[in-house]
């Protein structure tokens, strides 16, 4: 056989394929032969003993060099993974996970690398995604090149690459590191040098417009069709209102509506019909109208009875909410909860109709949560970080935990994001 | 009072971001000379102050009174300590801070959780306290920044717990 291969890479190839077949389970696949299937003796249902038969025709050769590619749309069952990889931050990346998926070699569709803490957002509209990440030139040492980088969602490569300022929000990964006004023509991006600012970026020419900045005041959340609103030390909003060209055309405070102190609110929204929903540490959901021009509070409701309160019951964790296409939002709540436990995580989901301000559903988290996501549709999926990170996969109709994905190249995914 | 009190935090949080760590070491050095060169007097042992105040506990448990804000890998595990980097590292000069009550003297403490840079994670002695943390809309007191953007290099090692000043209420 093997003086048969003249070319010594073909060779090397051959033999590398040989250790790898040698090194996979044996499953008793169909094929087109049915000779080959009377072959397969089952011992039991893990191992299978298999006759040769060199009487068979041989495999078609196969190419080598071939890469997988995405689809333009993404099902709605998968999902984006913010692995931080807070214990090794140069392995940081995006993990594209279809978390319906039963077949665990299935599960993981693509990554995408994001260095040192690096920030994501996803288009709805656009073939596109965007990470923002920096490097230093030789590791951890060497001057820092910061680095926007546009990726096509089919491929998973990058188109371009932009070098921006070394001013990037470097925290714990949220949902509006970086966000998208709602025709989606330009990227907002948050900056924290600790001076507080944020750049835009125009997607249709590929250039950095302006950086704005936002004195005592955070994040780029999308208001209306050109502004931005962020939330300030002193508990009020800014929302700075663009032109047409992404230039800052005016800003307007809103008044104070909660004590960073005293009454602090969590900075990590959900989103439903233009209404932002800004959870408080103690229970209280503030209302925040996303929907036009300037920012507009609402008021607040409580999510929690008076019974509840007394019982120490409070929402909690790293990405602690999020809403369905259904317009339910989706919280985790701990029920010793104290002023400190705010990023622990919680015991518990509860699912709130936010127009009538009721609690519809809770169901218990099986193993924790620290995250908690829900997937697009009908009939959404609920998927919580638990506290062994590893992701639970629970039907919100029932309450019902369906199953864990682990090994999914998993350390520290601490925030997901629906994928389009 | 309170007032005063985020008034002393804020001077707190200045001296510690603005003086160096060689300044301090300088005038804690010149206080020791000057102590010594005080002649001894001939009197009662009784009359004199209270001694040093004390700390209680181990600086490599998440559980010892100045991580109570902390979130991240604990220096003094790393070949550093409290308040002190490990070796070839980098101290951000600027940081979050916490109040943590030293049970040894009762006391509240304005506690600087520096940052320890230019390595890759310690990865030993992950502790996550959180009190009086905030969200990032008060960045003075959110251990959710990489506060290694202050340092030539921006990644992060593990953090300090540093005594800046007293605080009249948690």
């Amino acid at each position: 056989m093997l003086t048969k291969i003249n070319n010594p890479r073909l060779m090397l190839t051959s033999v590398a394929a040989s250790l790898l077949l040698l090194g996979c389970t044996a499953t008793p696949v169909a094929t087109d032969g049915v000779k080959s299937l009377a072959q397969l003796e089952t011992v039991d249902s893990n191992t299978v003993n298999i006759k040769p038969d060199p009487s068979l025709p041989p495999l078609p050769i196969e190419k080598t060099g071939k890469i997988e590619v995405l689809p333009a749309k993404y099902p709605e069952s998968w999902m984006f993974v913010d692995e931080v990889s807070f214990q090794s931050q140069f392995g940081g990346k995006m993990i594209i996970l279809d978390v319906a998926e039963p077949k665990q070699s299935k599960l993981i569709k693509g990554t995408a690398d994001k260095n040192l803490v690096g920030n994501f957002a996803n288009s709805k509209t656009r073939p596109e995604f965007y990470i923002l990440e920096s490097f230093h030139e030789r590791g951890s040492r060497g001057p820092r090149i910061d680095l926007l980088v546009i990726y096509d969602k089919v491929t998973l490569s990058p188109i371009k690459e932009i070098v921006l300022t070394h001013t990037r929000l470097t925290a714990l990964p949220r949902r509006d590191s970086m966000t998208l006004s709602a025709d989606e023509k330009f990227l907002y991006i948050a900056n924290f040098s600790p001076a507080a600012s944020f750049t835009v970026f125009d997607l249709d020419s590929r250039e950095v417009v302006d950086t704005i900045g936002t004195p005592g005041c955070v994040l780029p959340f999308p208001t209306g069709e050109r502004s931005i609103t962020s939330i300030c030390s002193n508990g009020s909003l800014l929302t700075t209102v663009l032109d047409n060209n992404g230039k800052k055309a005016s800003q307007h405070r809103v008044a104070p509506f909660f004590d960073t102190d005293k009454t602090p609110i969590f900075e990590r929204p959900s989103y439903i019909d233009g209404i932002g929903y800004f959870p408080s540490f103690a229970g209280e959901m503030h209302e925040i109208d996303l929907s036009n021009e300037v920012a507009q509070y609402k008021g607040k409701w409580s999510l929690i009875s008076e019974e509840e309160r007394t019982a120490g019951w409070r929402p909690g964790g790293m990405t602690l909410s999020d809403s369905d296409e259904q317009g339910l939002l989706y919280i985790i709540m701990n029920e010793a909860g104290f002023d400190g436990s705010q990023t622990h995580g919680g015991n518990q989901i509860w699912v709130f109709d936010v127009k009538s301000r009721t609690r519809i559903a809770k169901f218990d988290a099986p193993n924790w949560a620290v995250s908690v996501a829900v997937t697009r549709g009908k009939k959404p999926l609920v998927v919580v970080t638990n506290g062994e990170m590893n992701l639970d996969i629970i039907d919100p109709i029932t309450g019902k935990f369906i199953r864990t994905l682990s090994d999914f190249g998993n350390v520290t995914p601490i925030v997901l994001f629906k994928a389009y | 009072m309170k007032f005063l009190d985020q008034l002393f935090e804020k001077k707190a949080r200045s001296l510690a971001q603005t003086s160096g760590r060689r300044g301090l070491l300088k005038g804690l050095g010149a206080a020791l000379v000057g102590a010594s060169s005080i002649p001894l007097l001939p009197v009662a042992r009784a009359s004199e102050g209270p001694s040093m105040p004390k700390e209680f506990g181990d600086e490599g448990s998440c559980d010892y009174w100045r991580y109570c804000a902390v979130d991240g890998f604990l220096c003094a595990c790393c070949g550093g300590s409290t308040n002190s980097c490990p070796p070839g590292t980098e101290m951000s000069p600027i940081t979050w801070i916490g109040t943590c009550t030293n049970p040894v003297d009762g006391r509240n403490y304005v506690i600087s959780y520096n940052d320890c840079c230019g390595k890759t994670q310690c990865n030993s002695c992950l502790c996550q306290r959180d009190e009086g943390d905030r969200p990032l809309y008060r960045s003075d007191k959110s251990n959710d920044v990489n506060w290694c953007l202050g340092a030539s290099s921006s990644v992060y090692h593990c953090s300090t717990a540093i005594v800046v000043g007293i605080a009249f209420e948690k």
